[in-house]
């Protein structure tokens, strides 16, 4: 085991040797237990000594023990300024130790530190250049105390003249010499447009002048050519743009140019020089002549506007006191001022005189058709609109010309009388067109569809038209009622509806069935003689009652009894009948429920009124004459010996099969 | 030993019936095994498995964490490297690795008062100790290097040098261990033992040889591979074995190209290879034993250096406040 020996010898020696090492200082003692050499800064902290200088016994590395010597980063930390302001967590988490001598205490990367966010300043147009390179702003170890004012960096050749607040002229994106481009004049008290634009900045701030520049008035700058009285009124000639004023707003003078003023060229008007800017304008007559000759003391504005003398929007209504509506509107003026010139006439020779015309009646213009028989006031029925009678009411019987009168046309009752030569020859002298033709009255006799005849409705007479039916129809009736039109008819019923008649009121009433049958069925259209004479009409008085005068019978004349005997108005169908004839013991039992049918057949053959086919109504009474004898007449023709209608029941249970028989008992009602 | 000895076999009959016998399979272990369970059985011994569990969480530590890059930074700026507060030494990754790498290293101490202290059979055979002592003997320090974060500084660094000298001690430990041969319970086999087994092989060679010319060959190349003379070097105990390998597989090169069925091919192999490996072990078995007493003189004193050293830096830390999940 001299392995053994010589194994334990090398350890103790190994250790030993690191024990001496250790041995040699207290810093070195450190290094052996130090997680690794300290950063340059913090080389004076090395030593077994300074441990807890840093670390806090069971508390790591707590903020408090870095703050004890960096006094100045916990006084900008108390005050909330530099990069240290939000910093909550330890201090370890951005400086990292014991990772060499050339360890990294403060990591910053300049390309990724967001400059505006963290200190409020970005870095932005001409300052970006300097964001890789701090110490270009940052002269100091703590970056805290640089200000974010121009000043602090750059020098003011202002002088301080223009305040502190550079930014209002200088933008970091341009260098300060281009402020002349860059500036926005619009900031200012007095913004630059038009030609100000490109006037050169020293122009007008001579001296390098930037505040207090006068420009209150164009005359600070500009001289005028104007006499006194216009001079200080640069901009109501002149814009911004240009010191000519072709395109000179007249408006803003007191004359705007409207409508054929705006035509005329300037020098028509302004033939003074220019400087004298301000012609008179006070009347028309300065420029124009007046055709009137003086007759017309009002102002031509009164009847003329700048639109052109003629076709000027004279209000005819106030001017005269006679409105030009409908009819009269849109007319030549010389169409009833005769007197004055027609056009093309020159101006000189013209003579307009407008006066001198009455309003005071239609005929001062108007020739009349009626020849006075409707009296003077044209307006009871006309309208300026047109002579045509569009709306007139009769102001008597108003219930006459209701209905199917209100719809008729004037002439259908007033008739014209045929056109006279003198007639034809007024109405073309001057009146206007008055109403023709005349459209045949509708109901009254045959309608006329050949052409109307051309007569002057104008001539018919008015007065005195009778209001008789009779006067415009015929009776169609011939003479068989003898009571009033109105009793039946009425101007409301159309097609002369018989809307005032009841049958109640004729001696056969309509009842049952009867009520929903056409008249036509009854009263004909009949040719011969009437009470007015012979002729075609429906026959309305003088129909036969009775039934067979419309009925057929179909019974063949088996029934001498009157039809309402069985019958009722409503339905043939006879509903309820008592047997009066016949067997008495017949009608008891099964018998009384047996429908008619079941006895009384359809049968064809010899009837009182003749051969043909009809329910027979005469039967014999005998059993066998419905029912089969089911015994083949081995027991006789007395059925009631053994049977009675009711109870059959009981008469079933009796009945049994004789022996030998071959014949089914069969059911009494519907045979075997 | 003797080439006559050997010839001087019992027959085929009588060899057979201390094959099922416990010592067998134990001796058999280094024999290249049947190819399809060499890998279930790389899982299964402490070194393997320490492997592939170190070298997936190496793989997470450096891919899946990222580790790569920051363990690459420059010391002097990696304080602010992205990963830095979670793979920082006293960060909740670096940390935890450390705290856990220690703790696994503390598993060997257990293994070693179960073989010095706890002689009861309870407590888990000898080899099953073994094997978890080189799990955690491997896998701790490397998940101790992580925590280290490939910064070694002052006393601690010197414990970890430490604790490497001792990692490459154990494996040169490991393979003296395997060159004693030992039952499955880990207890050494005694000289008779393997001299019995050996002779219980040549049996099994005469018999698969048919006493023909393999035989002859197999015979020669285990004249060859075992020492001339006495001498016995260390640098032949250590590195010996290989040129070994190297003849028995040329020989089975030779087998294999031969006209032997598959079956037999295989079974010759095998006997051939694990009596060579057993001749050779017990000619070298005196000087193995002797270098291995040696071995444990230098693995040992280590362990105390960095039991102190871990227990200092382990105070400090805590005394300091970096304790775990105060991240």
């Amino acid at each position: 085991m001299g392995g053994w020996r010589r194994a334990v010898w090398v350890m103790g020696m190994t250790l030993l040797c690191g024990a001496g090492f250790a041995g040699r200082a207290e810093a070195q003692l450190g290094a052996l237990i130090s997680p690794g050499p300290l950063s340059k800064a913090h080389s004076a902290l090395e030593g077994l000594k300074n441990c807890e200088r840093c670390h806090e016994r069971g508390n790591r590395v707590s903020a408090s023990r870095c703050l004890t010597c960096h006094a100045p980063i916990a006084e900008r930390m108390a005050k909330k300024v530099g990069v240290h302001r939000a910093v909550t967590n330890d201090c370890v988490t951005c400086h990292v130790e014991h990772a060499g001598v050339d360890g990294e205490l403060r990591p910053f990367d300049p390309g990724k530190f967001d400059h505006a966010r963290q200190t409020g300043f970005a870095l932005d147009g001409k300052h970006a250049a300097g964001a890789a390179n701090c110490a270009l702003c940052h002269k100091t170890r703590s970056f805290v105390t640089a200000s974010a004012a121009c000043a602090s960096c750059h020098t003011d050749v202002h002088k301080g003249a223009l305040g502190k607040t550079c930014e209002r002229c200088h933008s970091t994106k341009a260098s300060f010499k281009a402020v002349s481009t860059t500036f926005d004049h619009r900031t200012t008290a007095f913004p630059l447009a038009g030609a100000h634009r490109s006037v050169a900045c020293a122009r007008c701030h001579v001296t390098s002048t930037f505040k207090g520049v006068k420009f209150a008035s164009c005359t600070n700058c500009h001289k005028t050519p104007h006499p006194p009285a216009v001079s200080n009124a640069c901009t109501t000639c002149h814009t911004n743009d240009t010191w000519k004023t072709r395109r000179f707003d007249h408006d803003r003078t007191a004359f705007p140019l409207v409508a054929r003023h705006a035509l005329v060229e300037c020098a028509a008007c302004h033939r003074e020089p220019a400087a004298k800017v301000k012609p008179a304008s006070s009347t028309c007559a300065t420029c124009h002549a007046d055709p009137h000759r003086g007759t017309f003391r009002q102002d031509c504005k009164v009847c003329h506007n700048e639109k052109g003398f003629s076709g000027a929007p004279f209000d005819h209504a106030a001017g005269t006191g006679f409105a030009l509506t409908e009819g009269h509107a849109g007319r030549e003026c010389r169409s009833c001022h005769k007197t004055i010139t027609a056009a093309g006439v020159p101006l000189a020779k013209k003579m307009l005189d407008y006066r001198g015309l009455g309003t005071s009646t239609c005929a001062t213009c108007h020739v009349d058709p009626h020849r006075g028989q409707l009296g003077a006031t044209c307006a009871t029925c006309h309208t300026t609109r047109d002579f045509r009678v569009s709306t007139f009411a009769h102001p008597r019987f108003p219930e006459l010309f209701g209905g199917q009168h209100a719809a008729l046309r004037c002439e259908a009752c007033h008739k014209p009388p045929a056109p006279s030569p003198s007639m034809a020859a007024s109405a073309r002298a001057g009146a206007p067109p008055a109403r023709t033709g005349t459209p045949p009255a509708r109901g009254a006799g045959p309608p006329d569809r050949s052409p109307a005849p051309q007569v002057l409705l104008s001539a018919a007479k008015f007065a005195g038209t009778p209001t008789a039916c009779a006067s415009c129809h015929a009776d169609v009736h011939l003479g068989q009622v003898r009571g009033t039109c109105e009793s039946c008819h009425s101007v409301g019923g159309a097609k002369f509806a018989v809307v005032g008649f009841s049958h109640d009121r004729a001696r056969f009433r309509l009842t049952g069935a009867h009520a929903s049958v056409a008249c036509a069925n009854c009263h004909r259209r009949e040719t011969g003689a009437f009470p007015a004479g012979s002729g075609t009409a429906t026959r309305l008085t003088g129909v036969r009652t009775e039934c067979r005068s419309c009925h057929a019978d179909v019974h063949l004349g088996q029934v001498a009894a009157s039809c309402e005997t069985c019958h009722a108005t409503d339905t043939f169908r006879v509903s309820r009948y008592t047997h009066r004839g016949g067997p008495r013991d017949f009608f008891v039992g099964r018998h009384v429920r047996a429908a008619c049918s079941a006895c009384h057949k359809p049968a064809t053959g010899q009837f009182p009124a003749g051969k043909g086919t009809a329910v027979r109504f005469a039967i014999p009474a005998t059993c066998v004459s419905c029912h089969t004898d089911v015994h083949n007449g081995t027991l006789g023709q007395d059925c009631a010996r053994c049977h009675r209608p009711e109870p059959l029941q009981s008469a079933h249970a009796a009945l049994r099969r004789l022996p030998g028989s071959t014949v089914r008992p069969s059911h009494p009602r519907i045979g075997s | 030993m003797d080439h006559a000895r050997i010839l001087d076999m019992p027959s085929p009959s009588e060899r057979r019936m201390p094959s099922g016998s416990s010592l067998s399979p134990a001796v058999q272990r280094p024999a290249p095994a049947a190819a399809p369970l060499r890998g279930i059985r790389f899982l299964t011994n402490g070194v393997g498995l320490a492997t592939l569990v170190s070298l997936a969480i190496t793989a997470w530590i450096l891919f899946g964490l990222g580790g790569w890059a920051y363990y690459t930074t420059p010391l002097g700026v990696r304080g602010y490297a992205q990963l830095h507060p979670l793979l920082r030494p006293s960060g909740p990754v670096g940390q935890t690795l450390g705290v856990i790498g220690a703790a696994l290293m503390l598993v060997p101490f257990l293994y070693m008062m179960r073989k010095r202290l706890v002689k009861s059979p309870w407590a888990g055979s000898l080899r099953i100790w073994l094997e978890v002592h080189l799990f955690c003997g491997i896998v701790g320090p490397v998940l101790v290097t992580f925590h280290s974060s490939f910064k070694f500084n002052g006393l601690v660094s010197a414990a970890y040098w430490a604790m490497v000298v001792v990692v490459a001690s154990g494996f040169i430990g490991r393979y003296l261990y395997v060159r004693i041969p030992r039952t499955l319970r880990g207890t050494e086999l005694s000289h008779a033992e393997l001299d019995e087994r050996a002779n219980e092989l040549l049996g099994e060679l005469v018999e698969k040889t048919g006493k023909g010319p393999w035989l002859e060959k197999a015979l020669e190349l285990e004249w060859a591979v075992l020492p001339k003379g006495g001498r016995r070097s260390l640098v032949s105990l250590l590195f010996g074995e290989i040129a070994l390998r190297w003849r028995v597989r040329a020989f089975a090169r030779q087998i294999r190209q031969s006209g032997l069925a598959a079956g037999e091919q295989r079974a010759l192999i095998q006997v051939m290879t694990e009596r060579a490996l057993i001749l050779r072990r017990l000619a070298y078995l005196q000087k193995t034993k002797a270098v291995f007493a040696l071995w444990h003189v230098f693995h040992l004193p280590l362990v105390y250096l960095l039991l102190g050293i871990v227990i200092l830096h382990v105070g400090l830390a805590l005394y300091l406040g970096y304790v775990p999940f105060r991240w």
